[in-house]
């Protein structure tokens, strides 16, 4: 049984607008098929869970959304754009695409207040000032004011990555992809990122979180999607994800 | 003992040989580094076509002694009927030479950089040069500073052997000094301090800059 959703809180209750639109996406490596032609719909304002056995692709699949890995065949869309494996035009999509990773990924040469002013300027989008005042904004949303001139390696694993949040956010992504985004956290600081990633949610932020907190799957996301063996298995709401009703297989992995 | 005032003359040429022991490690030491640099940009950007070469060469400059090269770059061009001065052949020589070690050290600093790094700044679309200038450089810098400073005092001492193609430098000098009469054991002393002197101020320099960046990063 797949269960389609509804959006539950489209931004324009008229015409929901579709954010990320997979058709078909298969990446096969080495003759295996890592991801299994893939569908997937994301509506502006969703937050979509994605959960699964460890191996089971999420991770891919969130990958080859910016095609940091590139699909073997099928197509992707954001915001109505077919992605564009063509150099210059992807590195402008992916500009609109923010990422947050397991590892947060900082720069370590910068302070926090660099980190997430680089991509701004060096891309162009923002002069120097502006992409400051901006990151400041962002660092003292994420609640790190007092960290601006920290690197990272001064930082706790969660400042660091709610700095990486800001650094994603300073680019005014279209969507958020978040990777596993508390699981190098210690439990009291995914707290601190949890919090943050409810706070984008409810603030109408559209985003897709590979994740293995399965309280915030129920409680924050709108969706949530399952996966196993590259392939999407189940796709509804919380509710009924976590019902009786739910596939077997879901049921067993949500109580394993 | 020693009477200053005989130790006029011999200063001049003792400071005249130092400058040109500190030419030919300076301009050698550019090119070199120079040469290191786009061999480290070819490598890491260029295909595995120009690694063979890279990886000949680098063999070659690592594994043939100094004193040969220096014959070669010497007495090669004079076999060919073309002259070349000494200072010339020798920087030719040692920049061929210690550019393989540079390289080396740009490389594995290269690879001491973290590549999740890499990652985000490709998901957040950033050129790659400016990726690379503003980021990847200067924590290679980082990493490089100590073993291109070490590396830059063996070449140092290294330079000494130009005096074999007869290169005014410290050396040469000292043996000039020996050869007319002066005290071995002195002279030769003598020389031994000046290297230790300028290889201390380099190392001490490279420390101090390194505690001065902190351990911030
Ligand atoms: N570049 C690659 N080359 C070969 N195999 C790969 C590659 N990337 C992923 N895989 C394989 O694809 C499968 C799915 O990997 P993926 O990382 O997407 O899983 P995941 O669901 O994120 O797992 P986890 O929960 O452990 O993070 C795994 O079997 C993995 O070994
Ligand atoms: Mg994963």
């Amino acid at each position: 049984m797949v269960t389609r959703a509804k959006p539950r809180q489209p931004v324009a209750a008229l015409s929901p607008r579709l954010m990320v639109e997979m058709r078909g996406v298969s990446l096969i490596i080495n003759g295996k098929a890592i991801l299994n032609a893939v569908d997937l719909d994301v509506w502006a304002g969703q937050t979509v869970a994605i959960i699964g056995p460890s191996g089971s692709g999420k991770t891919t699949l969130l990958r080859t959304i910016n095609h940091l890995a590139r699909p073997s065949a099928g197509e992707i869309r954001l915001d109505g754009e077919r992605i564009d494996p063509q150099a210059a035009r992807l590195r402008a999509q992916r500009a609109g695409i923010g990422m947050v990773f397991q590892n947060f990924n900082l720069f370590r040469n910068m302070t926090a207040l660099e980190n997430v002013m680089f991509a701004p300027v060096a891309t162009g989008r923002a002069r120097v000032a502006e992409a400051e005042t901006r990151a400041r904004k962002l660092i003292a949303r994420v609640g790190l004011s007092d960290k601006c001139g920290s690197y990272p390696s001064e930082l706790s694993g969660g400042q660091q990555q709610r700095i990486a949040i800001a650094r994603a956010l300073a680019m005014e992504p279209k969507v958020m992809l978040f990777d596993e985004a508390t699981s190098a956290l210690d439990p009291e600081f995914a707290r601190e990122v949890l919090d943050v990633m409810s706070d984008l949610s409810a603030s109408g932020m559209t985003i897709v979180a590979v994740t293995h907190e399965m309280g915030f799957a129920r409680k924050v996301a709108d969706r949530i999607v399952f996966m196993e063996a590259g392939s999407i298995l189940a796709d509804g709401t919380p509710d009924d994800l976590f019902s009786e009703a739910a596939p077997l297989r879901v049921k067993r992995f949500l109580t394993s | 003992m020693i009477d200053i005032g005989s130790l006029y003359a011999p200063l001049l040429i003792i400071l005249g040989a130092v400058g040109q022991a500190l030419l030919l490690l300076f301009v050698s030491g550019v090119i070199a580094a120079l040469i290191g640099g786009l061999l480290t940009l070819a490598d890491i950007a260029g295909g595995r076509l120009v690694l063979i070469p890279i990886g000949i060469y680098s063999w070659l400059a690592q594994t043939t002694p100094p004193l040969i090269l220096l014959f070669l770059a010497f007495y090669g061009p004079s076999a060919l009927g073309w002259f070349i001065r000494p200072m010339t052949a020798a920087i030719i020589a040692f920049a061929f030479f210690a550019a393989a070690y540079y390289y080396e050290i740009f490389r594995a600093a290269f690879n001491g950089v973290p590549r999740d790094q890499f990652e985000a700044a490709l998901a957040l679309g950033i050129p790659p040069h400016r990726f690379a200038l503003r980021v990847v450089i200067p924590q290679m810098a980082r990493i490089a500073a100590g073993p291109f400073i070490g590396r830059t005092t063996v070449l140092f001492k290294e330079t000494s052997l130009a005096s074999a193609i007869s290169v005014g430098e410290i050396m040469n000098a000292s043996s000039g000094f020996i050869y007319s009469g002066a005290n071995p054991l002195t002279m030769i002393a003598l020389a031994g301090m000046i290297y230790a002197t300028i290889n201390y101020s380099m190392l001490a320099l490279e420390s101090r800059l390194s505690a001065r960046r902190g351990a911030a990063w």
